[in-house]
């Protein structure tokens, strides 16, 4: 998982080469024995600082976790973990995806912390996006470790919900208590208590959840594409976005047909970023 | 933008750094740099205050004007040093960005190492190289993005500089080093102690109370008698009534030294910097040192004026075969700023009768001082226009320069060629490094007469006033004395203050910090190209056995790099535990197993029981478990320390 790391000087240490160098004229000038020591102090003090910010790298795990959706234009976060596993304190870490603004951070030994990173997302679509560069220039400035991490982001950028048409009405409201019994699963956390099936529980079969078939598709309102007034593509998406948080809003029951793929009726946050999903992957325009 | 605690971590290194330039330089230089340093320190707080825009260059210029003024247009040392200083100072204005932190920084570890142009002193090191260890630290705590705490950081800036202080020594024994130096700005004329151009009264009295050394000797056998440990350094031939001046004639150098005969004393002198080009010598030199020459009238004269600690070799011989008086230096030797008056004519005429040539009439000069009690003090007042008669006939109190000057004045008046010779009399032989450590107060006058067939002959008439003072300043300064006793203190016997211990230990203490020093300077600041040589050369025919030890330096490393480099906590905490319990009669088996030992232990030491098995399970929960085994450690060791 750990790339090589990389060291170079900064382009500061250009001032220290250029420092060094006018110390030990100085010295050589006058013959003064003192000031060869503390010119080659100061460079043995450079070649140290070598090794502690390749030191500095060193027992560093990196772990990439699953970023959450957005909108189009919103700041996207990408959350990573990075775990000190040596027994030495690091400090001023920075890690920041290619140019971004980057975030700086120390660890204590054994220390593992999550991190945010800005990045920001203008278009809709499916990102992959490469895993975060990490440096230091700890302990002088002079240096520059710097370690880049393999895997990737996969971030969903939803288009942005944009102003048009009202929400069409649904041909009729969704209602719970008249669908049609479907069969038991095991319960997941979120079920709402009525669905579970309690008998079960007390007959000692475990915490089972009675689902229920999807009320008949005419019962929802399905948002589709071809039946959108003529706009832009990136408009038209907009329109649907907004339609689909609106629905959810209102608790309806609804689905979604594009020119691409068709999402059958439902609710519930799952839905709605399945929804959301289709949107975001749907082709662009051909020019 | 930069942390305030950061910048004021930095400001104060910087300050520390600057401070000892406070002793070299013109004090406008270092009230430049401390006047943009507050400044700074109140732009901390409120930044509104700091210049901007068309200030800075404004500030840049005036500050060069000042340093530039004050140095009176004078191109050297001090004036460079100074604009750096208050550079350094003026870039503290504009510190805004990461990149002028670092050039802060690196300036600072410039200036600190400018400093060393002025003093090598062991203790001025020290304190430079702390100052710099302090910028580092303040660099390191820059980089650390939280504030990181005072261990830490020490630790860090541990870990930077313990390393690189072997490289340094490696670099420093082994790095090529040029031929000689390239420009050298000439040394401003700093007022210093030591011995002055021209003799006048008062010159060597300010001089008495000064500790600072002047050089110290280094002998190859046993040093000569107290009471020969004469130090010539100047010869003084005319005089005008009152000051005693030299002649350029006989400052010209002569090819070859004096023919020497009787015991020799080979030594080495090694002179603390004085920007004169007086050097020092046992009587007359036997043997001309290389960076010296030798004048006609037998003192050492370095070739470039002595800005840095500079050591050279010496022969001296007892007694010396002096060529005839050249004509010149017979008139000089006899010359007078006039006419003697009638009393020292009176004078002379009785002090002739019964003696019989130019000695026994010295030897008759100076009972007379000593019949008439003439005192000896540092402060005999200010002499009118006649200095000598005053002294000789109403003051009769003087310091070294007075009698001197009187004895040749008397001298040459009866028609013997006499000369006044400066240098220092005696020193302090450190008993730990067996070298004399000779300090300004030292400093002392006396004279020569020509005797025919003998030569120049060396005559102290301070000797015949005060011998108490003299046979004190053979072994004098002290070193912990301070300054010296004055004579009278000396005279009435109050020079021996009573041996306490603290004033014994402290005597012992700066013998020790002598003895200390001299080396610093022998061995660190008299490294030069030809040691340098010497070392390779020595290298260079030992190459097999350097080789090979340090192969086995390096294998040494990587095999404690490989075995007990880092070695588990956890066993060494249990193996703690296993020595404590063989100290009470219990040994583990190589077999037994934890348990077994402890079920073992706990029912012959009932009392530790509880102790032995909550390190046992401790052990055997991390060693085996999913316990963390450094807390279980410091579990371990914490039983042990409660048992």
């Amino acid at each position: 998982m750990n790339a090589p790391l990389r060291l170079r000087p900064t382009r500061r240490s250009s001032i220290l080469v250029a420092t060094l160098a006018l110390m030990w004229a100085v010295s050589a000038n006058y013959g003064n024995n003192l000031g060869f020591l503390l010119t080659y102090l100061l460079a043995g003090v450079a070649m140290m600082a070598v090794y502690h910010s390749r030191r500095q790298l060193c027992d560093l795990s990196c772990r990439l976790l699953p970023p959450e959706p957005v909108f189009a234009g919103e700041r996207a976060r990408l959350p990573l973990v990075v775990e000190n596993t040596g027994d030495s304190p690091k400090w001023g870490l920075a890690v920041a995806i290619g140019d971004g603004e980057p975030v700086r951070f120390s660890l204590a030994p054994g220390e593992s912390r999550r991190i945010d990173l800005p990045w920001p997302a203008p278009e809709r679509g499916v990102h992959r996006i490469g895993a975060p560069r990490l440096w230091t220039l700890f302990p002088s400035g002079w240096f520059r470790a710097e370690r880049a991490f393999e895997g990737a982001w996969t971030l969903w950028v939803y288009p942005a919900p944009a102003d048009g048409p009202p929400l069409p009405p649904g041909t009729t409201a969704a209602d719970d208590g008249e669908r049609e019994f479907d069969g038991f699963r095991t319960y997941r956390p979120g079920d709402a208590p009525r669905q579970i099936h309690w008998k079960g529980l007390a007959k000692g079969q475990g915490l089972l959840t009675k689902t229920f078939a999807p009320a008949a598709e005419a019962e929802g309102v399905i948002f589709d594409w071809r039946r959108l007034p003529p706009a832009p593509v990136e408009r038209r998406l907009g329109w649907l976005c907004r339609w689909l948080l609106a629905a959810e809003r209102a608790g309806r029951h609804y689905g979604l047909r594009l020119p691409t793929e068709v999402v059958a009726p439902g609710s519930g946050p799952a839905h709605l970023h399945a929804c959301l999903r289709a949107l975001a992957r749907m082709p662009g325009e051909r020019p | 933008m930069i942390e305030p605690a950061c910048l004021r971590f930095l400001l104060v290194a910087l300050l520390l750094v600057v401070w000892p330039h406070l002793f070299h330089l013109h004090w406008s230089h270092v009230a430049l740099f401390l006047g943009f340093w507050a400044w700074r320190w109140l732009g901390i707080a409120r930044p509104r205050l700091l210049p901007r825009g068309p200030w800075l260059p404004l500030l840049t210029l005036a500050a060069a004007v000042v340093v530039i003024v004050s140095r009176r247009g004078a191109i050297d040392l001090a004036t460079s040093t100074g604009l750096f200083v208050a550079g350094l100072g003026l870039k503290l204005m504009e510190l805004k960005r990461d990149r002028d932190v670092h050039i802060v920084v690196l300036l600072g570890w410039f200036v600190a190492l400018t400093q060393f142009l002025y003093d090598q002193s062991l203790p001025m090191t020290l304190y430079a190289f702390a100052a710099a260890a302090l910028l580092t630290a303040a660099a390191v705590r820059f980089e650390a993005a939280v504030a990181l705490g005072w261990r830490p950081l020490a630790r860090t800036v541990a870990g930077l500089m313990a390393p690189a202080l072997p490289l340094a020594v490696l670099l420093f024994l082994f790095f090529p080093r040029p031929q000689s130096g390239f420009v050298r700005l000439p040394f401003d004329a700093v007022a210093r102690t030591g011995l002055a151009d021209v003799m006048e009264p008062g010159a060597v009295a300010r001089l008495a109370t000064s500790s600072e050394l002047a050089f110290r000797v280094d002998f190859e056998d046993e040093p000569p008698p107290p009471a020969q440990r004469y130090w010539r350094a100047q010869v003084f031939w005319r005089f005008d009534g009152r000051r005693w001046l030299r002649h350029p004639a006989m400052e010209q150098p002569r090819p070859r030294p004096f023919p020497g005969q009787g015991r020799r004393y080979r030594y080495w002198v090694t002179v603390e910097p004085h920007h004169r080009r007086w050097l020092f010598s046992l009587g007359v030199p036997a043997t001309v040192p290389a960076p010296a020459r030798l004048t006609r009238d037998g003192v050492l004269r370095a070739r470039a004026p002595v800005d840095e600690r500079l050591r050279y070799e010496v022969v001296s011989r007892d007694s010396y075969r002096f060529p005839a008086l050249t004509p010149l230096a017979r008139n000089l030797a006899l010359q007078l700023p006039g006419r003697p008056s009638p009393e020292v004519v009176t004078l002379l005429a009785e002090l002739r009768r019964g003696a019989d040539g130019p000695e026994a009439l010295a030897v008759a000069v100076l009972s007379w001082f000593r019949e008439q009690k003439f005192r000896y003090t540092l402060h005999p007042g200010t002499l009118g226009p006649r200095p000598i008669d005053e002294f000789l006939f109403r003051r009769r109190a003087g310091f070294c320069e007075h009698y001197a000057s009187a004895f040749v004045y008397l001298m040459r008046a009866a028609g013997v060629p006499a000369r006044v010779v400066a240098g220092y009399l005696g020193g302090f032989l450190n008993p730990r490094g067996r070298f004399l450590e000779v300090y300004q107060a030292n400093a002392h006058a006396w004279a020569e007469i020509w005797v025919e067939g003998k030569g120049w002959v060396r005559v102290d008439p301070t000797r015949a006033v005060a011998p108490a003072y003299v046979e004190q300043v053979q072994d004098l300064p002290d070193p912990v004395s301070v300054a010296m006793p004055s004579p009278q203190q000396v005279l009435e016997g109050r020079e021996a203050p009573a041996s306490t211990p603290v004033r014994r230990s402290l005597r012992s203490l700066a013998i020790f910090w002598g003895d200390l020093e001299h080396r610093w300077h022998r061995w660190v600041l008299g490294y030069d190209r030809s040691v340098q040589a010497r070392l390779f050369a020595w290298l260079g025919k030992r190459w097999p056995a350097v080789a090979f030890g340090l192969a086995a330096v390096l294998a040494l490393v990587a095999f404690r790099r490989q075995t007990g480099g880092r070695r588990d906590p956890l066993q060494a905490a249990y193996e703690a535990f296993l020595r404590r319990m063989r100290r009470d009669g219990l040994v583990k088996a190589p077999h037994e197993t934890p348990l077994a030992f402890a079920r073992r232990a706990a029912a012959r030491r009932p009392q530790q029981a509880a102790g032995i098995r909550a390190v046992t399970e401790a052990f055997l929960e991390a060693h085996y478990g999913r316990g963390d085994r450094r807390r279980a450690a410091r579990r371990i060791r914490a039983t042990l320390r409660r048992w």
